[in-house]
């Protein structure tokens, strides 16, 4: 009788992070009103704009490169990230994801989209501000879930792969290990072909895609 | 994708994966602190006591942490997961809070700096705050993951053990100590000795309040802050039987806070092998006879003043005396004589610089001589103390590049490379730049120290960070109409007057206070000028006046105007301020005291930065050391910060209003206690009074043991004084200044009398 080899499993090296990071750029930065945000914060706080359990607002905006003025909430930061010069929308998950890595990063860009497209629509009457659709950056900060590795990348990829495939429609996705060597695991995204989505439509997809 | 999970080689959890990198005892210690926050959460340990333990692990609370926060409109409830949870008295246990880390001497290596950026933006919100004492503090981390973030922070040798609490505190010193052209030795070896003799000692666990060491290398400069320690060195050689030996000129009992003191002259020569016995003496005596119950009176200062330092001294040595021999009181001594000051880089051959305008600038400002011919000691500005992840990471490769290894945090919440080439420095500017971090502003006027102030401190008053961004971009705005004697001025600010902030070491100090204007509270800052910041925190600045915040950047013009306008000569600011006097000052500012109607300008009434309405609703109990501080203590605190300024009024010859001070105290006091019984008492003088009279005096509660009602007296003669006319002469105003005083002391009894106070 023959002995068939088990089949070699390749260990995963990434287990599912408590704490994601979506970053989404703002179209016009020229024009992007820091002192405003403050405002901005402060409002969502008194209407509960935004799901979570909203804490206070931040303002490092004396830091050069820094986070900006930030929307802290217990399950959340919301920060106007400027790293690297550009400034954008940058979600944290801080704790209380569920599910697959997948699951959780999806959740993580549908809070950044939802948060984006508030502002977007709160700032329409005076100075919009609009967001890129087709620009991401993923920050995976939980070095225990998610090690700042070649086959973490490898890993990650595929599923974030999985993830946008959905979001966008199947367009070509490229996916770009970006920042410091010792820094945590950050994907630089890009959309590449002809579409066009707007923020709006963005979140409406990635709802029902969530389900 | 395969979805058959494998559990990988590496543990998933950090105590697992650090394993051995984390020493014995320190793992041990983070193991035990985590089980205690287990057994809190099953409700084994009261929140006093818990509050206390995590406290000594360096875990705070923060602003907000009561589980409530006024959002401009109404005061809203956070509603958080466990909201059954504590972790301290009236602290949600899921509220974000702070946890400080203690650096020694402000030294940092850089694969320090990588774990530092690591555990900031993993549990915290990516920014590394330097504080005034060389911490480090991380802001919004969650207590469950306190005990991953102090392993990791452990694997590479950093502890945050007594980082708070009642214990001994980091022990500072000059960032310059080692390449110091002024120095007499490098007091590097002894801060750490001190550090590592005491963290933990058994000597060093039954304080009332925290103790604060500082060592410095010479007695002329600034950067040790001697003067305002608990204790603390003064490099000093003496030659003695024709040997010369190392020693410090010690000092005790200096401190900050609601009633700051200078440090009182030990020693004029303590040899260095008697440094580490007196310091373990001094915890002895402290803890022995130092205040436990009335924390406002517990620091060490207090005990020297009571004491005075005559006896104090001989208790100190009374109890060295009988102290058993401990190895480790020399051993360290044999280290400290090889010489840790040679170069790390051998100086190779030095092109002339020929800079451009913006490294011109830098090296004006930012870089100074070391000791050691062809180095330099480069100061890296932080705005307001305050660094990004990513930044620290690149720091740490600059550092590595340029300095070899170590990196030193300042008392004024920048950083410093030494051993920096010459030759190297147009390339360093380069690197800092592209980090963000070339800006040529370190200690000149712009350079603003702040405490956290609203922004995270549950006792902050008015937003210290918030008027430190507006009044740096006022001055920057100003460019070249800033006199050069202006650029070299401090300014220094605190969100209350616990001074964390350092405002009575600055040229032009502020510190939040709170003042009731058109029914409004409407936040201020009360302006103290003519600090001394050389000579190790030499003298204190003069209260001038309470300014809104509103208007205190045009205040600091007026000063600094009247300052270069009037100077006489090479005066310095200190010099200046003692000259013209309290009352010209004040003068100067008085129009700037007025405030506006909410209808004519509404931004008086909210914080810098701040949109929202001005609150005091959001302050909540401190933590500020140890065991929390109840609002009737910081309402005590507050009191005798009043008699403090009353003193300081008698002791310009204004008696008139040093007694009306005296008896604003009174005041605040009796409406503290009265607060507890009558919650919505206002500030009416005679409500107070009467209010006091009703719940505390008729009942008896507030009747001395052996004096009966003769304090209550003192309020209520002096109330009568107030609305009969009273004449200020400067001895009955000196009389006033007493008896507010025993009032203040007799309500600091009533309160330990009646309180539920849990000893430490």
């Amino acid at each position: 009788m023959s002995v068939q080899a088990a089949p070699e499993i390749e260990p995963l090296v990434v287990s599912e992070p408590q704490r994601i990071g979506v970053k989404i750029f703002v179209e016009d930065q020229e024009t992007f009103d820091r002192a405003r945000m403050i405002d901005v914060f402060h409002h969502w706080i008194q209407e509960g704009r935004v799901p979570g359990t909203l804490i206070d607002v931040h303002d490092y905006t004396h830091v050069p490169e820094g986070p900006g003025v930030m929307l802290i909430a217990h399950e959340w930061h919301l920060r106007t990230d400027e790293a690297g010069g550009r400034i954008g929308f940058e979600y944290e998950l801080k704790r209380g994801g569920s599910g697959t890595l997948a699951e959780r990063v999806r959740a993580a860009i549908v809070s950044v989209l939802e948060a984006g497209a508030a502002l977007e629509q709160d700032t329409a009457e005076e100075n919009p501000v609009r967001f890129a659709t087709r620009e991401m950056v993923f920050r995976f900060t939980d070095r225990l879930a998610v090690p700042a590795t070649e086959n973490a990348f490898d890993e990650v990829t595929r599923e974030l792969e999985s993830v946008l495939t959905d979001f966008y429609g199947g367009a070509p996705i490229e996916l770009q290990r970006v920042g410091h060597a010792r820094g945590p695991l950050t994907i630089h995204m890009s959309v590449g072909g002809d579409g066009e989505w707007s923020l709006a439509e963005l979140v409406i997809g990635a709802r029902s895609a969530a389900g | 994708m395969n979805t058959n999970k494998v559990e990988p080689s590496e543990p998933r959890h950090w105590k697992g994966r650090l394993g051995s990198l984390i020493g014995d005892k320190l793992s041990r210690e983070i193991d035990a602190f985590q089980g205690q926050i287990e057994q809190k959460r099953e409700g084994k340990l009261t929140d006093e006591v818990f509050a206390e333990m995590r406290l000594r692990r360096g875990v705070y609370g923060q602003r907000y942490d009561n589980g409530h926060r006024h959002d401009g409109v109404s005061s809203r409830e956070l509603v958080f997961p466990n909201a059954e949870l504590t972790k301290g008295p009236g602290t949600q246990w899921d509220a974000p809070g702070m946890v400080r880390i203690k650096n020694p001497f402000g030294a940092m290596t850089t694969d320090q700096m990588d774990v530092l950026a690591e555990v900031s933006e993993e549990y915290a919100d990516a920014i590394l705050h330097v504080t005034t004492r060389q911490d480090i503090q991380l802001h919004f981390v969650h207590l469950e993951e306190t005990p991953d973030l102090m392993r990791r922070l452990a694997a590479v040798g950093i502890t945050t053990h007594e980082a708070c609490g009642n214990a001994v505190r980091n022990v500072t010193a000059c960032h310059l100590s080692g390449v110091c052209t002024t120095q007499t030795f490098d007091v590097t070896p002894y801060a750490a000795a001190v550090s590592d003799f005491l963290l933990g000692h058994p000597d060093a666990q039954e304080f009332g309040r925290k103790a604060k060491p500082a060592f410095s290398g010479c007695a002329d400069r600034p950067c040790g802050l001697v003067k305002m320690h608990d204790f603390g060195g003064i490099a000093r050689i003496r030659e003695v039987d024709g040997v010369e030996r190392r020693g410090f000129e010690f000092y005790v009992g200096g401190g900050l806070g609601a009633v700051p003191h200078q440090a009182e002259l030990f020693d004029e020569f303590l040899p260095e092998e008697e440094l580490l016995p007196i310091c373990q003496s001094i915890s002895r005596v402290f803890a022995r006879l130092g205040e436990k119950d009335v924390r406002s009176r517990a620091r060490l200062k207090f005990l020297v003043a009571k004491l005075g330092i005559e006896e104090f001294r001989r208790l100190v040595l009374e109890d060295r005396a009988g102290l058993a021999e401990d190895p480790r009181f020399t051993a360290f001594l044999d280290d400290v004589h090889e010489g840790h000051d040679g170069p790390l880089w051998q100086i190779e051959r030095q092109d002339k610089l020929t800079p451009g305008p913006q490294l011109e600038a830098w090296l004006a400002a930012n870089v100074a001589a070391q000791r050691q011919p062809g180095y330099k000691v480069v100061m890296i500005y932080l705005p307001l103390g305050d660094i990004t992840s990513d930044q620290m990471r690149g720091l740490a490769d600059v550092a590595r590049r340029f300095t070899g290894d170590t990196v030193r945090m300042t008392v004024e919440q920048n950083m410093a490379f030494r051993w920096v080439r010459e030759s190297d420095l147009p390339a360093l500017h380069e690197a800092l730049d592209e980090l963000g971090l070339a800006e040529a502003r370190a200690e000149t006027i712009t350079d603003i120290t702040a405490c956290p102030g609203t922004d995270t401190c549950k006792l902050g008053i008015s937003s210290s960070r918030g008027l430190a961004r507006v009044l740096q971009d006022h001055l920057d705005g100003l460019g070249e109409e800033l006199d050069e004697v202006v650029r070299g001025l401090r300014i220094k600010i605190s969100g209350c007057f616990n001074s964390c902030g350092q405002h009575h070491m600055a040229d032009i100090g502020f510190w939040g206070v709170s003042r009731k204007r058109n029914g409004y509270n409407v936040p201020h800052f009360q302006v103290v000028l003519g600090g001394q910041w050389a000579e190790n925190a030499g003298s204190y600045g003069l209260a001038i006046v309470a300014v809104p915040g509103r208007n205190i950047p045009a205040a600091t013009d007026r000063i600094t105007e009247y300052y270069v306008d009037e100077r006489e000569g090479d005066e310095s600011f200190k010099a200046f301020v003692t000259r013209v006097g309290k009352p010209s000052l004040r003068t100067l500012l008085e129009d700037l005291v007025e405030v506006p109607t909410y209808e004519q300008d509404p931004s008086f009434y909210s914080n810098w930065g701040d949109p929202r309405e001005f609150t005091l609703g959001d302050m909540g109990i401190g933590e500020c050391a140890g065991q929390v501080v109840s609002p009737v203590e910081f309402g005590l605190q507050a009191s005798e910060r009043e008699i403090f300024e009353a003193q300081d009024r008698l002791d310009q010859g204004d008696s008139s209003g040093a007694a009306d001070i005296a008896y604003r105290a009174m005041l605040i006091a009796a409406r503290t206690l009265a607060r507890e019984k009558e919650v919505g008492l206002g500030e009416n003088p005679d409500d107070v009074v009467t209010a006091f009279k009703t719940h505390l005096y008729d009942p008896g509660l507030f009747h001395d043991p052996y004096a009966g009602g003769k304090f209550g007296n003192y309020l209520f003669r002096v109330h009568g004084e107030s609305s009969n006319g009273f004449e200020a002469t400067p001895e009955r105003a000196r009389k006033r200044i007493e008896e507010a005083q025993l009032f203040i002391e007799a309500a600091h009894s009533y309160h330990v009398r009646t309180a539920d106070v849990v000893p430490v």
